[in-house]
């Protein structure tokens, strides 16, 4: 049985070679081969020409002669700044421009003519109503005001409301459902943007799942809500950000492993702005020394004012989830390490994060670093006086492929290498490099449920099942980082929000099915919880879905229960949560919004459009 | 449909998961297990069986290529099969193989079903197969994963017959040896 059992251990090769064995890609590899010796002359006489065209100028001073001074180094590094490059690439380059005299590029500068609103109809201050992660850097959501309408998105429709306390009414809609999209979009994942002119509205529309729309809209009459343009990304929409009128947005482009590489449109991600497809030049794709996934993260700068593309960067990996400061996009991309044994394989979870600098209007790619643990989501990432602090979940597990009644199955095996806990990074982003850590803080196996971090603290809340810790992390010192805890309490936050005012919000589950909303604050020696609200009922989990006026300490939020949807707005009064007011309104909470103006609040739902004083 | 969305068709639970499966890789798996099991009707048995296993699998289960996943699936639940139903049902091309493989075991070592040394032998030949130049690996994989004859290798590398015969027994002596040096015990 021994040839058998070696015939058997052929099957846990990896699959990289049975990938590289595919019949198909080996045609692929062998196709033209009867052409090669023809090519290779085509080669040689192409080559010359080449050579004469395209032989780079030099670009980098020549520094030889100084060689032997001992302040080589030094000189080398001065002369690369004080360079002049050459004006022309090569002879080629020279002569198409002295030709032309014009150096358009259609790519990197499609216009499409005016697309602003018609600023003469509405004159509209915009107010930032979104509770954004950074300060300057405005996230897309289903709501957003000036300081005459709301402007709000269930999903399928783009309604505008006056702001008319009781007298409040729909003053304008669209249908996005009844848009050019054919089937299947995610409504759960529509968001949008309105200019700080109030008279545009940007809609990012995930589209299939290989597609993201933007769709920019004139509002400025809102009872004629007129589209400008479309463009077409490739791509999964991951998330966007604008800031300082730029728009950037993320998509992710999944190739086939089959893909047919004579078809751009298989492999290169792309761009239609109604003129046709425009695929990323080559200069624009990063391609890392090491690729684990045949995935591009693509990067998108937008002039949002009118939508020509400044910038796009493509690297081979994937995101799930970006963080944006003012001038730097961090992506984030969870997975297992898998260290693959002939009946188990071992699983560590690790993150790599990739840091892209977009100020100047141009991708750069800054650096990028590897730290050991999964991403909860972009809360889990802050900068601040260039250290970026990450909170992951630390998760080395076992697994292993068990074929039982002649089916194959992937099972965890548990012993005492599975296990999860949380750990804390200190990156220094000059030099990318981990100056602090705290590993493994919480208990074992249990997962980091939030994460809120504020200029020099850093909140987490971890749980094991319905059971909870929440730290608060001092990183002033990062040579001494300390913290304190709550100790195990009940529940758990699926949200952390800094309130103001020392105190900290948890937003998540007591007990399953039974919402809890608790003020922590922290104390000389530990964390307290100071008062919470409990209700048996189910919410939603989308952290944008919340109202948090930090000024007047309101909470707001759709919850259901007794088969109906209603929407409470709580109140943290002194010492404890007050419920402020609870009333019907249809619809999914996951869609809910709300906005509190001059003592009234505004509240949307899919199906339902409330104001109670 | 690209894998992608026939892994999310799993996740999702939707039955369109299968004939979306079929539809695209219904032939591969059936070519795998027909090289294995040489009958139509345990090679269809095979692949429905493939298809289950893999309902079965997604979730958890995401695999990163889905057409190397099935074909592991199906790989591994023929040869079971044959090694269920013992010698009569195997095909002339896999006791050949097998017979190719019985070169590659070192003699003087005693058998040995320890899970270490079935971990090391795993692990020995990707490291084996990592060094080998890549038409080398492309045959070696194409013999032993894919059981393909020597002649379906020789028309997809464009090779002649005996330079395959002489690749693989160049490639088996060197795998020979390469378990002896590491110390495998088979």
């Amino acid at each position: 049985m021994k040839n058998e059992k070696m015939l058997l251990a052929m099957n846990e090769i990896d699959e990289k070679y049975i990938t590289e064995a595919y019949a198909d890609n080996i045609r692929k590899r062998f196709k033209g081969r009867t052409f090669a010796y023809v090519a290779a002359s085509i080669l040689v006489i192409i080559t010359i020409i080449n050579l004469v065209l395209f032989l780079p100028f030099p670009t980098k001073p020549n520094t030889s002669e100084y060689k032997d001074n001992k302040y080589y180094n030094v000189i080398q590094k001065l002369e690369t700044v004080n360079h002049i490059a050459p004006k022309h690439k090569n002879m080629f380059d020279f002569i198409v421009t002295k030709l032309f005299e014009k150096d358009e590029d259609l790519f990197y500068g499609p216009s499409f003519g005016p697309i602003r609103g018609d600023s003469t109809l509405n004159s509209s201050q915009y107010v930032e109503i979104t509770d954004n992660q950074v300060a300057g850097v405005i996230e897309g959501d289903l709501i957003k005001r000036s300081d005459k309408y709301i402007y709000y998105c269930n999903g399928r429709q783009l309604k505008i409301f006056t702001i008319e306390e009781e007298d409040s009414k729909e003053v304008g809609t669209f249908n996005i459902a009844d848009f050019k999209l054919l089937w299947t979009y995610y409504e759960e994942k529509v968001e949008f943007y309105l200019s700080q002119d109030c008279n545009t509205i940007t809609l990012l529309i995930p589209y299939k799942t290989a597609e993201t729309y933007i769709i920019t809209l004139d509002v400025s009459n809102p009872a004629e809500i007129r589209e400008i343009n479309t463009i077409i990304l490739s791509g999964t929409y991951v998330s966007s950000r604008l800031t300082d009128g730029k728009l950037i947005v993320v998509t992710n482009v999944a190739i086939n492993s089959n893909a047919d590489y004579s078809n751009e449109k298989e492999f290169i991600p792309y761009i239609n702005t109604g003129s046709g497809l425009q695929f990323l030049p080559p200069e624009k794709i990063f391609v890392p020394e090491s690729v684990s996934e045949t995935r591009y993260t693509v990067i998108y700068n937008f002039n949002e004012t009118d939508m020509v593309l400044d910038d796009s960067y493509a690297f081979l990996s994937f995101s799930q989830n970006i963080y944006v400061t003012e001038e730097t996009i961090y992506t984030m991309h969870s997975f297992y390490d898998e260290n693959v044994k002939m009946f188990s394989t071992e699983n560590t979870a690790i993150t790599e994060i990739s840091a892209i600098s977009y100020k100047n209007d141009k991708f750069e790619l800054l650096g990028s670093i590897i730290v050991e643990g999964s991403v909860k989501d972009k809360y889990s990432l802050d900068e601040y006086k260039d250290v970026l602090r990450v909170v992951t979940t630390t998760d080395k597990n076992k697994s292993k492929d068990i074929l039982r009644d002649g089916n194959l199955y992937t099972q965890i095996v548990l012993d005492d290498t599975t296990r999860t806990s949380a750990s804390l990074y200190c990156i220094d982003v000059n030099t990318w490099k981990i100056i602090a850590q705290v590993n493994n803080f919480a208990p074992l196996d249990e997962t980091v449920k939030s994460v809120r971090f504020d200029k020099e603290y850093a909140y987490v809340c971890t749980a094991k099942q319905l059971i909870d810790p929440v730290f608060f992390f001092d990183l002033s010192d990062l040579n001494n980082i300390t913290y304190k805890d709550t100790g195990t309490i009940s529940g758990f936050s699926t949200s952390l929000v800094n309130l103001g005012d020392g105190l900290l919000l948890g937003i998540g589950l007591e007990s399953f099915g039974r919402l809890k909303i608790e003020i922590y604050k922290e104390s000389e020696d530990r964390v307290i919880s100071v008062d919470s609200f409990e209700k048996t009922a189910s919410y939603s989990s989308f952290y944008k879905s919340y109202l948090i006026d930090r000024e007047n300490k309101f909470i707001g939020m759709g919850i259901r229960y007794n088969q109906a949807d209603y929407y409470i707005l709580l109140q943290f009064n002194s010492n404890e949560l007050v419920k402020l007011i609870e009333v019907p309104l249809k619809g999914s909470y996951d869609f809910t919004r709300a906005v509190y103006i001059d003592g009234y609040l505004y509240m949307f739902s899919v199906d339902d459009f409330k104001v109670v004083k | 449909m690209n894998d992608d969305m026939i892994v999310e068709l799993y996740w999702a639970r939707n039955e369109d998961a299968i004939s979306e499966t079929h539809k695209k890789y219904g032939k591969y798996c059936y070519q795998i297990a027909h090289k294995i099991l040489n009958s139509n009707a345990d090679s269809e048995e095979c692949m429905n069986d493939t298809y289950v296993s893999a309902w079965q699998s997604m979730p958890p289960h995401r695999p990163e290529r889905l057409s190397t996943f099935l074909g592991k699936i199906t790989r591994n639940l023929a040869i079971n099969r044959i090694r269920r139903d013992g010698a009569k049902k195997r095909t002339a091309r896999v006791d050949m193989i097998l017979d190719e493989m019985a070169e590659v075991i070192p003699d003087s070592k005693t058998i040995s079903s320890d899970l270490d040394n079935e971990l090391a032998l795993k692990d020995a030949i990707n490291r084996f197969l990592a060094q080998l130049p890549i038409q080398t690996r492309i045959i070696f994989v194409r013999r032993y994963w894919y059981l393909s004859t020597i002649k379906e290798i020789a028309s997809l590398m464009h090779m002649s017959q005996s330079n395959v015969k002489m690749i693989l027994l160049r490639t088996r002596n060197k795998f020979k040896e390469f378990l002896e040096k590491e110390g495998i015990e088979i």
